[in-house]
């Protein structure tokens, strides 16, 4: 297993390379620096501003310039010539802040809903649980998190604070900690983000249990007089996941749009938030290295699936 | 695409479900009991042809039944809005500004005085549109590459499903959201797709991210069937790749294809709504889109919560019944597929 995950890694050079290409290519066609919005530009200015970016040279030399100083860690300057490695790295951690929140709300309530409803197939609880998906799938994340903001900010404000995400004098200088205040301000949204994945995985988890629960082994096991409990945890449980584990790693770019239009709703200074400001301001500068740590995460979150569905299966063998 | 999959059907899976047949709905309804003495002894009723059997999963399927007349009617409303409101969509009365929903104004009215139910059903055009065309170009794209993978095989098969698995690593919001602006900086881009922001620009940038399951799934079949005798006779009758795939293995994968059809439309009416919320969907027309409605309300929400709230609920409504209606098309025209 050690040997795939090193070939795996090692095959991942050349998809980041050929990523990095098409993420330059795309990001330079659609951005327009000298466009900016820069009223007091005077020539010299642009003329700097070209220097900087290499944009005088060859598509293909701008790129392997860039590449170059990406891959040793040199992110480079924005326009306004503020490095843009401190600005990333803050809203890299609120992402994984409210991404890690959203994930483990995902996983528990979606898990636990799917197995109990499969477990009482057709009772009161899975017809509510059948009907909250369909709505949960259908409804427009945003508009539940607006509808989250009206409802529960307005008429509990006491619960979740109406003020803004960083409270004034509550870690506002930093966005590192993960204080109470920092948890109490992150439920809403990452709730908002985890609904479409409860949906989902409930529905998921419930037809992969479901498939189990009717199989023989499992009525093998309750011959040998092995308890109930042990039998769905043991048995059921663990060959049910499986599908579920391959599901969640294509899931990856559903989540990262989930998150971009929650922290636009709720106005929190993560990646989404960033990458909306520095694609409207056409920082391409900034872009560039949001979009290849975005492509590194869908990899590495690929083999982490890989890796745990050959825990989860033996039979699976990962060569 | 997500996965909504229905209970098993009495009669189908009867013996499958052993112990754990529901309570009460099942083997004595009429359907059921006609299933069940045409397969044990086919003497008694006549055949069903596979189109009434359809009919019939589908019917028992109840809000599958009430999504698909719900849809029917939000249709009609929505392209012949004179039906419901004789209100004016883009001019309002300014002295009727901001009013919240009474008689004369069902949804209320916006800060110009425009009739909001009026709006909603005017931009519901837009919406539907988008969900209905990104639906069917991306059939055909993903009919198409799944049908030419699961039938050639070999290298082919191998390209087009790793290009498949590339497409579906990429964050959808996050490509739409670039792509959406490349009209607006290349030439050609904007000679092929469109001009910025437009339907068509949208629908085509759309397009390119919703094939893919349909592409998988064509695939799964196609690999299955394409080993069938019918494939085999009609290949000793001399029939040429060609037709045997357009006219053998494809329409024999209809049931898949319709269902998921369905799903990419409420997929892909969620999906531009998003986009618009960001403010990169459809712009420039006379009556904004479903999702923009919001966006563009979304500071006023709390003095004025009807221009948030209605236009939301459309977008939920439309989409909770088309998907209703993919699960119960599931139910009636592909049994057996169960997983997306």
């Amino acid at each position: 297993m050690v040997l795939y995950a090193i070939r795996r890694l090692l095959w991942s050079i050349p998809v980041v390379i050929i990523a990095s290409i098409l993420v330059f290519v795309a990001v330079k066609s659609t951005t327009n620096p000298s466009a900016q919005r820069c009223p007091t530009c005077r020539a010299e200015d642009s003329q700097r501003l070209a220097q900087q970016l290499h944009l005088n040279e060859s598509g293909a030399s701008q790129y392997i310039n860039w590449f170059g100083k990406f891959s040793h860690g040199d992110f480079g300057k924005t326009l306004r010539q503020k490095p843009v490695w401190p600005d990333l790295r803050d809203a890299i951690i609120v992402t994984l802040q409210l991404g890690a929140l959203a994930y483990v709300i995902t996983i528990g309530l979606g898990l636990t809903m799917g197995v109990i409803s499969a477990i009482k197939q057709y009772s009161w609880f899975d017809s509510l649980s059948t009907g909250a998906s369909f709505f949960g799938l259908s409804i427009p994340p945003f508009f539940f998190g607006l509808i989250l903001q009206i409802v529960l900010v307005l008429k509990f404000r006491d619960w979740f604070g109406t003020t803004p995400f960083f409270t004034s004098g509550v870690n506002n200088s930093s966005s590192t900690g993960l204080g109470y205040d920092r948890l109490i301000h992150l439920i809403l949204p990452a709730f908002t983000v985890a609904v479409q994945g409860i949906a989902i995985y409930s529905r998921y988890m419930r037809s992969s249990m479901l498939d189990v629960l009717n199989s023989d082994f499992l009525r093998t096991a309750r011959a040998k007089g092995i308890s109930e409990r042990r039998v769905i945890v043991r048995h059921a449980l663990r060959n049910a996941l499986i599908p579920v584990v391959t599901y969640s790693a294509i899931d990856v770019g559903a989540i990262i749009g989930g998150l971009v239009i929650t922290e636009q709703i709720f106005q929190i200074p993560g990646m989404g938030v960033y990458f909306l400001q520095a694609f409207r301001d056409g920082e391409y500068v900034k872009i560039l290295p949001w979009m290849m740590l975005v492509v590194l995460s869908v990899i590495v979150l690929n083999l982490i699936a890989d890796l745990v569905y050959g825990v989860l299966d033996p039979r699976i063998r990962l060569d | 695409m997500t996965e909504l999959e229905h209970e098993h059907r009495p009669g189908e899976h009867a013996v499958v479900l052993q112990g754990e047949l529901p309570p009460d709905d099942s083997l004595e309804t009429p359907d059921a009991v006609d299933a069940l003495t045409t397969a044990g002894q086919g003497l008694s009723t006549k055949p069903l042809s596979p189109g009434r059997l359809a009919w019939r999963r589908f019917r028992r399927h109840k809000p599958a039944l009430v999504s698909a007349f719900l849809l029917v009617v939000i249709s009609v409303v929505v392209f012949f809005p004179q039906l419901l409101t004789s209100s004016d969509p883009i001019r309002g009365n300014p002295k009727a500004a901001n009013q919240a929903p009474s008689a004369t104004h069902w949804f209320g009215t916006n800060n110009l005085g425009v009739d909001q139910l009026s709006r909603i059903l005017h931009g519901g055009q837009i919406s539907l549109k988008v969900g209905l065309a990104v639906a069917l170009v991306s059939a055909v794209v993903g009919v198409a590459i799944g049908a030419m993978a699961g039938y050639y095989g070999k290298w082919l098969d191998n390209l087009l499903m790793r290009v498949t698995d590339l497409f579906l690593a990429i964050p959808l919001l996050v490509a739409l959201i670039i792509l959406s602006r490349l009209p607006a900086q290349n030439k050609w881009a904007q000679t092929v797709v469109g001009e910025t922001n437009s339907l068509r620009s949208i629908v085509t940038i759309l397009s390119l991210f919703f094939w893919m399951p349909m592409a998988r799934i064509v695939r799964g079949q196609i690999l299955s069937l394409k080993e069938k005798e019918f494939v085999e006779a009609a290949r000793a009758l001399g029939a040429r790749d060609r037709r045997i795939l357009v006219r053998h293995l494809v329409p024999n994968c209809t049931g898949a294809i319709v269902v998921n059809v369905t799903l990419s439309v409420a997929a892909a009416i969620l999906t531009e709504a998003a986009l618009s919320f960001l403010g990169y969907g459809i712009q420039g027309t006379l009556i904004p889109t479903w999702g923009f409605m919001i966006a563009d309300e979304k500071g006023s929400y709390q003095t004025h919560p009807w221009l948030v709230l209605f236009p939301g609920m459309a977008i939920l409504l439309v989409v909770l019944c088309v998907n209703y209606l993919g699960d119960g098309l599931r139910d009636a025209l592909d049994p057996k597929q169960r997983k997306v």
